[in-house]
């Protein structure tokens, strides 16, 4: 296997040293062998900052060319779709890395919850971890919204009708949203600003925030302590898992794309209503009654009871396996979720 | 299984003989790296067909007698008559590409840096080093002169107007071009 | 040290194999099955923005002389998406299908002040003189048959195909609204209910009849864009189907309009008032090879020789064909035509007048046709009505010449002045005078 290197090798002032890079400076000199266990993590944290940075870097070479105004938005991503060279790969990876964010994110708070990972001394960045999903999917909203097309009109409208139904705050809330008192030609405008700084700077700052602390707070929470993993191979692992990913983003460009329809006309909207897929699970929830209470009150209630766990559902003690015995409440509750939402989103992808 | 080599006698590690697969590997990476740095380059580099139009309409020729500068601000060109047919500068400075204007002495003076031209455009003074470019001139179908900015022409080329086609004459004296 | 070089170097080829797909994937294109390797631009003068839909439809024919493609490009009268390169996204947004001159999208396609749109002194008002027309409301026989069967009494029309208002009458039998028939058949007389379910597909809006002879297009192009017997596109664009029926011959707007494209709806058969249907004519060949005389009217009919060797057109102006911008109630009001029109009566010459100034309508409409060369001060004839023929001049010496729009020919036009006619001068109706010039039928 592999062995510590000669002390020679690494030391500074030594001639022909190899020095750790920069990017082994970001990692700690050694982790328990524990913590970098593919079954244990499922490497979704990782997944999800490798996903975050290729979104963030194709977004920014996308405002090359995407003209956010309600006029140009359909007809600047045409031209990024058909006629800039490689803009259908950066459009496409764009999309497919902010889904795939999203699906590994919301994996990794699964994994966190059903390792009871958000116990003792993690339960802030648990708080820090659940705010960038939630941001996420602002993130992945309004970022849907900036194609402005046909297809997304209905979306549009009822999510920032939802928005409106908030008591006290609705209106104002939506105007911040929408940019008038309904969607129209400022809505884009809106729309870019909370995809590109509203939402993107807190997101940057909690993500970094949220890594700084899980090595502030002992690494990835497990039971043993030894033996000990050097950062070099911890590293090597995250290369080869990049290039994988990389490699997956490319594969999935090629071969589906998100697809552009004609532009949306605000007055006059088509015949088919659907959510984007990560919104399915409230679209259903809709059907069933109050929309202040299924759309918005709801969603928001689940939110909180995550956000509760840490600090009033379990109070154990166990760390570093999965399904540990004395937190049988916390994996029931965030399982039922899942598999709530899970079959919630279903439903409505196949109506 | 790896071969772990002992140290040299300074303390350095010895040179690690890297076995075809880590050289492949790192060769097939920089491969990537740069057909993706090419690609880069052209998504950063892509340009839509100019929009811009680069031909206007002018008068019928009659309208210019012998020895006429007109000065064509919305065309950005000066239209010019002599004995030898029609020609035509563009107004678009050598130097770095500002507007020039008219000046008092019968040439054309350049506002940013102070180049001079002559009333033919010829560079007479300043930053700049070449003379004001010589662009094409026609006939469309109803009669009337048009200016073509995109296309270059000889500085000695005239539009003849009975015939409407092109051709050089002699090169007139204190020509610097 | 071998394991993670094997690794990395797996890892490294797998991304380059997805680059690798990425370059291939760049290549193929929906569009390079019509031949083009990149995409065709086309950036018309009028908007300034590139258009790519000759990528695709490269072999398309220019719409006409006076719409130049680039000028006006394609998106200013077909709508769609300029920039895209696949069929779906770019045909978002098309107006009308794959004829924006159907009156549901004419305005926003063909109208403008400046353009077909304008207004009525200029001779600009194309669109609504077309849409007001009998041959949009098909107010006559709606009219005829309700007076026949006594849901009315006299002829003046009450109900069109869809209801249509008109807020500005110049002529004295002009209406100022019909309404929709349909929703008030059902408490018509019985023969009215059976038009009403039966007869009102055929007018200007709505779709031709899918068979062989009947084929046209609906709106402007069901005239002015000619279709052949069998309504297959015969052009160069490759991604039209060839045997697919209901296109124009080629896509192409004319003003040069041959019998035929007239004869997609007229002279095509008889209706009976008995059993309330129509019966076709069943004396032309299946393949639509017929001759001109065989063909140009059905059998019924009484014609003398110039009415079927030349075109509808020759003789009918537009004025009569597209209307003079009212609602009226039956053909007879809008139509002024006769044989004394051109060749005069026992008594007097035809009516004419002078093409006094340069922008004179008719002077614009000879302009079009490249076999006219009118002049200003020319005299050309005029119908009872007013209507110019702007293809029928006096020459110098007093005699007329008539000159087909089709086919450049010119023909002497005679007079009856000082021929042997003995018709009353007061009662000259065509049908006088086919009493003794008509055309044997084989």
């Amino acid at each position: 296997m592999t062995a510590e290197r000669p002390p020679a090798a690494t030391t500074p002032g030594v001639r022909g040293a190899k020095r750790p890079s920069f990017f082994e400076h970001l990692h700690p000199p050694s982790i328990p062998e524990a913590q970098a266990r593919f079954r244990y993590t499922l490497g979704l944290g990782g997944l999800s900052v490798f996903f975050l940075v290729m979104t963030a870097v194709t977004g920014a070479l996308l405002l090359f060319y995407y003209e956010p105004s309600s006029a140009r938005a359909n007809a600047s991503v045409q031209l990024l779709q058909y006629h800039v060279p490689f803009g259908w790969l950066v459009r496409g990876v764009h999309f497919w890395s902010a889904q795939a964010l999203v699906v590994t994110a919301a994996l990794h708070l699964l994994r966190v919850a059903l390792t009871g990972g958000f116990r003792s001394g993690r339960r802030f960045n648990w708080l820090l971890g659940l705010s960038l999903f939630v941001l996420a999917l602002g993130l992945d909203f309004t970022g849907y919204g900036l194609r402005w097309d046909a297809s997304i009109g209905w979306a549009l409208l009822i999510g920032t009708n939802l928005l409106r139904l908030v008591p006290l705050a609705g209106g104002t809330l939506y105007r911040w949203l929408v940019g008038s008192a309904e969607l129209g030609e400022a809505t884009v405008l809106r729309l870019f600003g909370w995809h590109v700084f509203g939402l993107m700077l807190p997101a940057l700052g909690l993500a970094v925030w949220h890594l700084f602390r899980v090595r502030r707070d002992g690494g990835i929470a497990t039971d043993t302590a030894a033996p000990r993993l050097p950062r070099r191979e911890l590293v090597r692992r995250e290369i080869l898992a990049m290039l994988l990913a990389a490699a997956t983003l490319l594969g999935l460009t090629t071969l589906a794309g998100p697809g552009l329809a004609g532009p949306l006309e605000p007055s006059s909207l088509s015949l088919e209503a659907h959510a984007p897929w990560f919104f399915l699970a409230i679209q259903e929830l809709l059907r069933l009654g109050n929309p202040l209470w299924f759309g918005v009150i709801l969603p928001l209630a689940v939110v909180l009871l995550l956000a509760a766990i840490p600090y009033a559902i379990d109070r154990g003690a166990r760390l570093g396996r999965w399904f540990p015995r004395d937190g049988r409440l916390v994996q029931v509750i965030v399982l039922g979720l899942a598999l709530g939402i899970g079959w919630l989103t279903l439903r409505g992808a196949l109506r | 299984m790896s071969a772990m080599p002992s140290t040299d006698p300074d303390g350095r590690p010895p040179m690690v003989r890297r076995g075809f697969l880590s050289v492949a590997a790192r060769g097939l990476l920089w491969l990537t790296g740069g057909v993706a740095a090419a690609g880069l380059v052209r998504y950063l580099s892509y340009e839509p067909p100019a929009a811009r139009p680069s031909r206007f309409t002018l008068e019928d020729p009659v309208a210019y007698p012998v020895g006429t500068r007109d000065v064509v601000a919305e065309a950005g060109a000066a239209v010019y008559r002599d004995t030898a047919g029609f020609y035509a500068r563009s107004l678009i400075c050598s130097h770095l590409g500002c507007r020039v204007r008219p000046s008092d002495d019968g040439g054309f003076a350049c506002p940013c840096h102070g180049s001079r031209f002559s009333r033919d455009g010829a560079c007479v003074h300043g930053p700049a080093a070449r003379d004001l470019a010589a662009v094409a001139l026609a006939l469309d179908d109803q009669g009337r002169l048009v200016v073509d900015t995109s296309t270059r022409v000889d500085p000695a080329w005239r539009l003849s107007p009975g015939t409407g086609l092109g051709r050089l004459a002699g090169r007139s004296k204190g020509s610097r071009s | 040290m071998t394991a993670w070089s094997r690794s990395l170097f797996v890892a490294a080829l797998v991304l380059l194999g997805a680059v690798a797909l990425v370059g291939v994937r760049g290549q193929a294109s929906a569009f390079s099955a019509y031949g083009s390797r990149t995409p065709v631009a086309l950036v018309p003068s009028l908007t300034g923005q590139p258009e790519y839909c000759l990528t695709c439809h490269g072999g398309i024919e220019e719409i006409s002389a006076a719409h130049p493609t680039d000028v006006f490009g394609c998106v200013r009268c077909h709508g769609g998406q300029p920039l895209a390169l696949d069929a779906e996204t770019a045909h978002a947004g098309l107006r009308g299908g794959r004829n924006p001159s159907d009156f549901a999208v004419v305005e926003v396609s063909c109208g403008g002040e400046d353009c077909h749109g304008g207004p009525a002194d200029q001779a600009l008002d194309h669109i609504h003189r077309s849409e007001v027309s009998l041959q949009s409301t098909y107010a006559g026989p709606i009219a005829a048959v309700r007076q026949a069967f006594g849901a009315q009494n006299n002829k003046r029309a009450h109900y069109a195909i869809a209801a249509i208002e008109d807020r500005q009458i110049t002529s004295e039998t002009g209406l100022p609204f019909l309404e929709a028939l349909l929703p008030v058949a059902a408490s018509e007389p019985p023969q009215v209910r059976m038009l009403a379910e039966r007869c009102l597909a055929c007018h200007l809006g709505g779709p031709a009849v899918d068979q062989p002879g009947y084929q046209r297009l609906t709106g402007c192009a069901a005239c002015h864009a000619v279709t052949n017997w069998q309504g297959t596109y015969t052009g160069g664009d490759e991604t039209i189907a060839g045997e697919e029926s209901g296109h124009a011959a080629i896509h192409r707007l004319t003003t040069v309009i041959p019998y035929t494209q007239c004869d997609t709806c007229h002279n095509r058969g008889n209706y009976s008032l008995v059993d309330m249907s129509f019966h076709a004519r069943t004396d032309l060949p299946a393949d639509g090879n017929a001759s001109r005389l065989q063909a140009y009217y059905q059998p019924i009919a009484r014609f003398t020789a110039c009415e079927y060797q030349l075109d509808c057109i020759d003789c009918h102006p537009s004025g009569e064909v597209m209307g003079d911008g009212d609602l009226h109630s039956q053909m007879d009001e809008v139509r002024a035509l006769e044989c004394r029109t051109c060749h005069g009566t026992p008594t007097q010459g035809p009516q004419t007048r002078e093409i006094a100034k340069p922008d004179d309508p008719a002077l614009r409409q000879a302009r079009l046709n490249p076999a006219s060369d009118l002049q200003v001060g020319d005299t050309v004839v005029v119908t009872a009505r007013g209507d110019t023929l702007w293809n029928v001049r006096r020459l110098l010496g007093g005699t007329f010449q008539l000159t087909a729009k089709g086919t450049g020919k010119t023909y002497a036009v005679p007079q009856v002045t000082g021929s042997g006619c003995e018709q009353d001068p007061a009662n000259q109706a065509s049908s006088a005078c086919h009493e003794c010039h008509a055309v044997d039928r084989p």
